[in-house]
């Protein structure tokens, strides 16, 4: 089977591709979001957990105590110059930045390097996620973690300040979100422009895939007709085939009737001789006169006579014996050889035949069936003349280029132009249904283009019908 | 109590300051052990509108407890005071108080001006006295 490339297959793996190539693309595009949004964190967290260590280290050397809260207390001025020092490192992204401390379960504020929402020293505080807090404390390790319930907060790094081994406060450092959210936003934005795409495209494909599909039962319904059509095609051909050969057995019957006609015609004459023969041998037989040299020389006359009729019948069977092999044969021995058959019918309805070959060279053709077409169409002129005054048939045989035409003109006035098309259709005659079949015409018109690759036309000269047959000189 | 005011919390994230009445709404109850309690606020006092627990009143005198969102307009002194900041909250005689410290809500309570009003401290809220 053929493989057809059509335009729907190729826009059907057009959007497979483009869905695929974009599914990729998104993919990409979520693990560089996420990328980034990692990076982000981290960086974040790298970057504060060495500000936190910085500031550890500073808040250790400056307060020479274990008991921060009660240093802090007496040394108003160091708590000041670190709450200063602490509020430097606050900025757009690290909102808040305190240190509490544990007292009997209950965090406080101890130093708070925060802008605004500022806590006063040793002020409670209740953090929320407390467990985390306490964590810090038991586990001694900094943590981070981010905020799903805090407004404006993303995330929230303890760092443990640890004395001799024991956590004495929690360096505390709120990150503000509105960084975060400005690359989040983005990333967002673009992230609806893709989910906006994968719409469009999977929107298309689905378009797509519904013409498609629409195009394929469209094709079906096609392909269904079309064999319907071939079926019916097939049994037209087949319907004209069995009239084909209908009419061939036709046209046999009735080119037996008219050869039987024709032998009867031709043995009539010998066949009277015959009888005459006879008559005169059993007029001598009675009057007692016969001798052995009169039989002998009607013997032989009577031989003469059936050999005659002998000949004629194998004439016939020759003549109507279809060749099956191309032979050279001249336009000359065909007329003879058809003149042989029909010309004593001719002469006894006292019609004048001339002919006038002028072309004399040999042809390649399959002899029998130009001649039955040649027999055909005399016949056929013949029957037109019965009734008429003036009976003349003249034949031309002439070369014109390349094409050798053969012509007979009967005197008959011509045929009808109104019926002109229709002579060569099977079963159209102007004769009465006695003598005419309706197929003469048609048979001989399918010899000639055929079996002889020529062409069979008819026109109306002044006198009457012109048949002509054109063969090429070069048909081999 | 504490998915309480978590939920509270996170509703006034989500919804603004309503849920604040919510939980001055639990509180108050807890603590005058009644479902109607007169409030007089100095301020926002179209917030606690329709609160079916708190009842805004026009003057000290009618109201069960004092909200002050500033200490300085305080004129009833015989009331219990409720206020909105940790420095109010030191500077007076307040029964408790509820702020926003680093974007985490607050709630502490002074057992000793509730008890002297002899109001109810429920066992859930001994987490916040101070």
């Amino acid at each position: 089977m053929k493989f057809k490339i059509k335009p729907v297959y190729v826009f059907n793996i057009i959007a497979i591709i483009m869905i695929v190539v974009f599914v990729w693309f998104y993919n990409l595009f979520q693990n560089i979001q996420k990328s980034i949004v990692d990076t982000n964190y981290k960086d974040n967290i790298l970057y504060v957990k060495e500000i936190s260590n910085n500031l550890s280290n500073r808040i250790k050397s400056k307060i020479k105590s274990y008991d921060f809260a009660s240093f802090l207390k007496v040394h108003k001025n160091i708590r000041k110059e670190l709450e200063n020092e602490m509020s430097l490192f606050v900025t757009n992204r690290y909102k808040y930045i305190y240190i509490v401390d544990k007292q009997d379960k209950q965090f406080r504020f101890l130093l708070d390097g925060s802008i605004d929402d500022k806590a006063m020293f040793l002020e409670n505080y209740e953090p929320i996620e407390i467990e985390k807090w306490n964590s810090v404390y038991k586990n001694k390790k900094d943590l981070y973690f981010t905020h799903k319930q805090i407004k404006n907060l993303w995330i929230t790094y303890l760092k443990p300040i640890i004395k001799n081994g024991k956590v004495v406060a929690i360096l505390v450092i709120d990150f503000s979100i509105q960084p975060h959210v400005k690359i989040e936003t983005a990333l967002n934005k673009l992230d609806h422009v893709f989910r906006l795409f994968m719409h469009f495209f999977i929107f298309v494909f689905i378009i797509i895939v519904w013409f498609s599909l629409i195009d394929v039962k469209r094709e079906n319904k096609l392909f269904k007709l079309n064999k319907t059509l071939e079926k019916r095609v097939k049994e037209e051909i087949e319907k004209n085939r069995q009239k084909d050969e209908q009419i061939l057995y036709q046209s046999k019957l009735a080119q037996m009737g008219e050869m039987i006609s024709m032998i009867a015609h031709q043995w009539r004459q010998p066949l009277s001789a015959i009888s005459a023969t006879i008559i005169s041998i059993k007029f001598r037989i009675e009057s007692k006169s016969v001798n052995r040299e009169f039989l002998n020389e009607k013997m032989e006359i009577l031989s003469n006579y059936i050999q005659h009729l002998s000949q004629t019948i194998d004439d016939f069977r020759n003549f109507f014996k279809p060749t099956k092999e191309k032979e050279y044969v001249s336009y000359e021995e065909i007329i003879q050889s058809v003149l042989l058959i029909i010309g004593f019918s001719i002469k006894n309805k006292n019609i004048t035949l001339k002919t006038d070959i002028q072309y004399k060279k040999k042809i390649f053709v399959f002899k029998n069936q130009l001649k039955q077409v040649i027999l055909n169409l005399i016949k056929n002129a013949e029957d037109v003349l019965e009734e008429k005054e003036n009976k003349e048939i003249n034949i031309r045989v002439y070369q014109n280029k390349d094409d050798i035409i053969f012509e007979i003109e009967d005197s008959g006035g011509g045929i009808d132009e109104k019926i002109k098309d229709r002579i060569f259709d099977p079963y159209f005659s102007t004769k009465d249904s006695k003598n005419g079949t309706g197929l003469g015409l048609y048979m001989s018109k399918i010899i000639v283009e055929k079996h002889l690759n020529g062409s069979l036309n008819v026109f109306n000269s002044k006198k009457g019908a012109v048949f002509q047959i054109i063969l090429k000189e070069k048909n081999e | 109590m504490k998915a309480i005011f978590i939920f509270i919390f996170i509703s006034e994230v989500l919804l603004a300051n309503s849920y604040e009445i919510k939980l001055y709404e639990m509180l108050f109850t807890k603590l005058f052990e009644k479902q109607k309690i007169n409030l007089f606020v100095d301020k926002n006092q179209k917030e606690f509108k329709n609160s079916k627990v708190l009842k805004i009143v026009n003057t000290c005198k009618k109201a069960d407890l004092v909200l002050l969102y500033d200490i300085n307009n305080l004129k009833c002194k015989n009331k219990p005071i409720f206020v909105t900041s940790y420095i109010d909250f030191i500077s007076s005689n307040a029964i408790g108080a509820f702020y926003w410290r680093k974007g985490r809500p607050q709630l502490i309570l002074n057992k000793t001006m509730i008890l002297s009003y002899h109001l109810h401290l429920d066992k859930s809220l001994l987490k916040y006295v101070k």
